[in-house]
């Protein structure tokens, strides 16, 4: 009776042996013979091991007697390969006569293994493998030349179409993984350039940022200089993608490179000795001439634009040279740019609220209204009382010294650390991506960053007169001096009526937000909001790097220190705020100049709601000093 | 049977036991392992954060709760999230005073006591609030907040597609349990808002009275919630009433409740806290097996321990000034007019007084029956639990006048803000008035109830709607001025 290969597999392992002792060793074959592996024979488990070794591993055998080899037929693809040599032999099996398959001489992937076959039925040959020196067969497999080999044409090109699938899926599925924040290595760098994780969720592709500004300059104040218009800085020593602006930090997530803010765009400032002077990038400084407000609409103007569609910021981004590779313009052209619109118009819904209140101007930010637009609050539904929240931007370098001081112009937290986990929320990083390792990097710089001394002339004699004035008048509410923060309020909220500056700062801040800040990092019991509580008065601060912080109050409503000594009727009703030269004789920056080159000036008006420059007044504040000791108090803060 | 027949059916039974094992543990790990809760500092912080029991019934899965205020805003009264409701939010709190979190499988938001009994108090608007344990919530909208989540479950957003995303920005879920909330904790949450709707639609029907901040309607919620009666068109809004030193409530023939409708410190509490959600749910058997072979004991346990401490949890003593003298002369007033119902052991302290003699709002005393007592206490026993009866008698308790201070409005539908007004005869007393704002006026003794925060912060008390009357408890209104002065004066030590 004839067998087939298929018959042999539905045998039991012993049936085999036994028909593999009882049957000649049969002539060396010769051309191709189909192969089938035999593993758990007589169970349903044959076939599909066979099927499964003949298409991804091995079909069968050539043999070719005249050189007294053969080469196996491999891989999906049915390539010949693993040599061995055949000649009559002795079987380890019963030490009678059979066919010996031996790789130990011509393969070097397969020469621990040896093949014996033997004829068990016309043009069907049973084999058995051996490895190393074992005598018991690890596998069986069959060779039948009864029927033509199986046409390869098929299998070769599924095998090549999965093959090249999964190949796309590792590499995609490493692609869409990337997660890489630009490395820099010295800490003030990566203060000033470094990601706080923002781009991982609120980041515009790379392409997009360099794009808006040559695409829409109607939108610039100043359309020849681009985004510097509003008061970014430029560094030009930044070791990596210099075409970025300090503040803005890049990050490749998913293969695509983005940009975002980091602490740096509210906290580095300039300075120039003269207009003609180059300016001095100060790290830790209030931002004095960056116009955050003018920059968030320009970007919600531009996506309302009927221009901001794929087409035209494709063909823009080829026009300027801002280009990337084949994935990622398929996914600006088809996905990107649309979620990136669709999101800047979110966001310009939610931040409608911003038209209620006065411009915030360069400099100043309205800090707890945008928490209240994360948290979805309905800002249509606030009370008058809340809407105008602008303040200062203010310096952070020196945070060691203040923690467990009350913190923020209000002094509505006292954890530095937490402090700063609010703040990384402007910019754009959530609990679920905030890049702890790169924000506590920041933070260590921040602890003990020192400002840089005042760099024009101090009159020694002078301040040294001016010291027991501060020492009575200032001290106890701001520190011994610019290092030294003792004293006995120092740190502490003085009630509003008490400073009776402008209240609106205040009131933006409320029993509601901040009950509502306790559930921020609620998914990190650790790192969940504890500090957060409604003051009803404004922070004393220590006054380390006085000059810098300029102009003065919480609101920014007074332009040098000397006016700050004035009672509010004789301070500035109106200045001029994003100018960075330095006025060493009223100790603050030139506030009274409209226009430079192209630039003009943000025109402040203390009448407006939130802009009150009153407050901070009175014989307990120095105002009703001589003139003589005014000049003394003045050339002592000069030493902070 | 041949051998490798045996052998399959062998691993195929192996398998399956196996497999079973292991969803037996995941269901016990994602849905029923407790996590014990927190040490608490002392009592107090026990009564407003630690649980009684309610999670397991009525919890809402914690990031569902978390981002409901961001997603559905515009079913909230105000921008604040919670906080809207007027709930008392202690600083650096996680959840609200009267809120619990427990982790049974995931963790879960659940009520307890101190949702309606924790007040807060000012002297100015500027000022950090001070939290009372024990006293009425009087600024918490706690109608408003059952219609905000009804409301959430009401609308076709409540799905994995809304939710997720803002749950995603707060918090990386596990693919796994992001799976469950997706396909489980989701839909069943829906569900669970929706049949609460059902429940409560006696509270919604149009034209209906509403609560109003500090109030509830406590005897129908007794009567449709816990027992499920059928719907009958009587109308009980009441204060919620201060809650500590309730041993000198505890006595023979003494009565709790607005209208006396329980004998017993122990009952009302029992009671209360099984209508909050300790309860188990009769139509979910697990519910029942877990209650009566392990929820209930521990259940008693903590109502024995909340009624040792509300026993001798003191009143708060009056924060403001108190002139001695005249509160001396207002003494032997007190004990004239006052003294014989409400004076702590006198005769008709903690007793009925007849609506007929008392002549304040009968509404009250009309939502409870003798059928609904009976038919509470029946469903008391069913959960294996014993305690004096409710019962029904007509007329209103006489309360003692421990912390009356803080207790304003007055009356039992709070329907009168301040001493002062008590003391003037009814159509003297204010027809309209915002309650809610703690800020608190010590010259006529009670809340600010007039001006633009109010209105604000509150909710609109009109003395002409049904329930809402302010008429009755005459006693004093034919003082003189300065005799009223001096009995408030007096009034202020109590």
């Amino acid at each position: 009776m004839a067998l087939s290969a298929r018959q042999l597999l539905r045998k039991r392992s012993e049936e085999l042996d036994a028909l593999f002792g009882a049957s000649p060793a049969g002539p060396i074959p010769e051309g191709e013979a189909t192969g089938a592996a035999i593993a758990c024979p007589g169970t349903v488990l044959a076939r599909i091991l066979a099927w499964f070794a003949r298409w991804f591993c091995w079909q069968g055998k050539v043999f070719d007697p005249a050189g007294g080899c053969l080469r196996n037929r491999i891989t999906p693809f049915g390539f010949l390969a693993i040599k061995a040599q055949v000649y009559a032999g002795k079987s380890r099996f019963d030490r009678r006569d059979c066919i010996v398959i031996d790789y130990s001489q011509t393969s070097l992937v397969a020469r621990f293994v040896r093949d014996e076959i033997r004829l068990v039925s016309p043009g069907l040959y049973l084999g058995q493998v051996f490895l190393g020196k074992s005598a018991r067969p690890a596998l069986k497999f069959s060779l039948s030349f009864q029927y033509e080999p199986a046409r390869r044409g098929w299998r070769r090109f599924w095998s090549a179409a999965t093959l090249a699938l999964v190949v796309f899926a590792i590499y995609f599925a490493v692609r869409l993984r990337r997660d890489e924040p630009v490395h820099y290595d010295a800490p003030e760098e990566h203060f000033k350039y470094g990601s706080t994780g923002g781009e991982r969720d609120a980041g515009i592709p790379y392409a997009l940022w360099k794009v808006l500004p040559a695409m829409f300059p109607e939108l610039l104040p100043e359309p020849e200089k681009g985004l510097a218009s509003f008061g970014f800085v430029f560094d030009p020593t930044r070791p990596r993608d210099a075409d970025l602006p300090v503040g803005v930090s890049k990050r490749n997530v998913q293969g695509i490179d983005r940009v975002f803010l980091n602490c740096a765009v509210c906290h580095v400032g300039t300075v120039r000795d003269t207009p003609q002077s180059p300016p001095r990038i100060i790290a830790g400084m209030p931002a004095n001439t960056v116009d955050l407000q003018g920059f968030e609409r320009f970007l919600f103007n531009a996506a309302t634009s009927e221009k901001f569609t794929p087409d035209r910021i494709m063909a823009e981004m080829e026009r300027i040279g801002v280009t990337d590779d084949f994935i990622n313009r398929q996914i600006l052209r088809h996905l990107a740019i649309d979620i990136g619109r669709r999101r800047l118009l979110f966001l310009r819904d939610r931040f409608r609220f911003m038209d209620r209140e006065p411009d915030a101007g360069p400099g100043r930010v309205d800090t707890f209204n945008p928490p209240k637009v994360l948290l979805n609050f309905p800002m249509d539904r606030l009370p008058e009382k809340e809407w105008v929240g602008n303040c200062d931007l203010p310096s952070i370098w020196n945070q060691r010294p203040r923690r467990g001081m009350a913190l923020h112009w209000d002094g509505n937290n006292t954890s530095v650390e937490e402090r700063n986990r609010s703040a990384s929320f402007g910019t754009g990083a959530l609990p679920p991506t905030l890049d702890r390792a790169s924000v506590k990097r920041m933070e260590a710089w921040l602890e003990d960053a020192q400002p840089p001394p005042y760099p024009y002339a101090i009159d020694a004699a002078l301040a040294q007169r001016g010291a027991p004035i501060y020492a009575e008048y200032c001290a106890s509410c701001h520190g011994r001096n610019g290092r030294d923060f003792a004293g006995a309020h120092v740190g502490q909220v003085t009630p509003i009526e008490a400073i009776r500056t402008d209240r609106h700062r205040l009131d933006s801040y409320t029993p509601e937000l901040a009950a509502n800040q306790n559930l921020l990092y609620a998914g990190y019991p650790e790192e969940r909001f504890r500090h957060f509580r409604k003051t009803y008065g404004y922070a004393n601060q220590p006054l380390d790097g006085l000059w810098l912080r300029a102009p003065y109050l919480h609101n920014g409503s007074v332009p040098t220190l000397r006016d700050l000594l004035e009672p509010a009727s004789r301070r500035p009703a109106s200045f001029h705020r994003g100018y960075d030269v330095y006025d060493p004789k009223n100790v603050g920056f030139v506030g009274d100049v409209v226009r430079e080159g192209s630039k003009t000036y943000f025109a402040f008006d203390t009448s407006l709601p939130g802009n009150g420059n009153f407050g901070h007044e009175g014989r307990a504040y120095g105002t009703e000093l001589g003139a003589a000791d005014k000049d003394a108090l003045i050339e002592f803060l000069k030493t902070f | 049977m041949s051998p490798r027949l045996k052998r399959k059916l062998l691993i195929g039974l192996a398998v399956v036991v196996v497999l079973g094992a292991a969803g037996a543990w995941f269901t016990w790990e994602k849905f029923f392992r407790e996590e014990p809760e927190p040490a608490w500092a002392d009592a107090a912080e026990r009564f407003k954060y630690g649980s009684i029991g309610a999670e397991a019934t009525r919890g809402i899965p914690f990031y569902i709760w978390l981002v409901l205020p961001r997603v559905f805003p515009e079913h909230l009264p105000g921008p604040g999230g919670y906080k809207a409701f007027g709930l008392v939010w202690e600083e650096g709190r996680e959840l609200p005073s009267g809120f619990t979190k427990r982790v049974i499988g995931f963790p879960r938001v659940a009520n307890n006591c101190a949702i309606c009994h924790t007040g807060t108090w000012r002297s100015r608007e500027d000022e950090t609030p001070h939290v009372v344990v024990g006293a009425p919530s009087h600024t918490t909208d706690v109608q408003g907040l059952l219609r905000f989540l009804i409301a959430c479950g009401r609308d076709p957003r409540f799905n994995a597609t809304t939710l997720l995303p803002e749950i995603d920005r707060e918090v990386k879920l596990s693919w796994i349990d992001r799976l469950l909330y997706r396909f489980v904790l989701i839909p069943v949450t829906r569900r669970a808002l929706q049949q609460q709707e059902q429940q409560l639609a006696w509270m919604n029907r149009p034209g209906w009275p509403d609560w109003g901040r500090g109030r509830d309607d406590p005897m129908n919620l007794t009567k449709y919630f816990m027992t499920s009666m059928a719907t009958d068109d009587s109308t009980g809004q009441a204060d919620f009433p201060s809650i500590w030193n309730l041993q000198v409530r505890k006595g023979d023939g003494l009565y709790l409740n607005w209208s006396c409708d329980t004998p017993a410190v122990r009952s009302v509490l029992i009671d209360s806290a099984l209508g909050l959600g300790a309860a188990p749910d009769a139509t979910v058997p697990l519910d029942q097996l877990n209650w009566s072979t392990k929820r209930r004991a521990w259940f008693l346990q903590r109502m024995a321990e909340l009624d040792d401490f509300l026993s001798r949890l003191p009143p708060p003593a009056y924060p403001f000034s108190i002139d001695s003298t005249l509160a001396a002369r207002g003494r032997p007033l007190y004990a004239a007019h006052c003294a014989e119902c409400h004076d702590i052991g006198a005769p008709r302290t903690n007793k009925p007084v007849p609506v007929a003699e008392i002549g304040t709002d009968a509404e009250r005393m009309n939502t409870w029956t003798q059928g609904a007592a009976d038919e509470a206490n029946r469903r008391v026993k069913e959960m294996g639990i014993d305690r004096p009866n409710m019962v029904k008698i007509e007329g209103y308790q006489s309360p003692p006048l421990d912390g009356l201070w803080l207790r304003a409005p007055y009356l039992h539908n709070g329907s009168v803000p301040t001493l002062r007004d008590l003391l003037n005869p009814p159509d003297d007393r204010p027809k309209v008035f915002h309650r809610g704002y703690d800020v608190y006026d010590p010259v006529n003794v009670g809340f600010v109830t007039r001006g633009y925060d109010t209105a604000r912060h509150g909710w609109k008390h009109d003395t002409a709607e049904r329930g809402n009357g302010n008429g009755g408890h005459l006693y004093g209104t034919g003082l003189t001025e300065d005799e009223k002065a001096a009995l408030i004066e007096y009034l202020k030590t109590l």
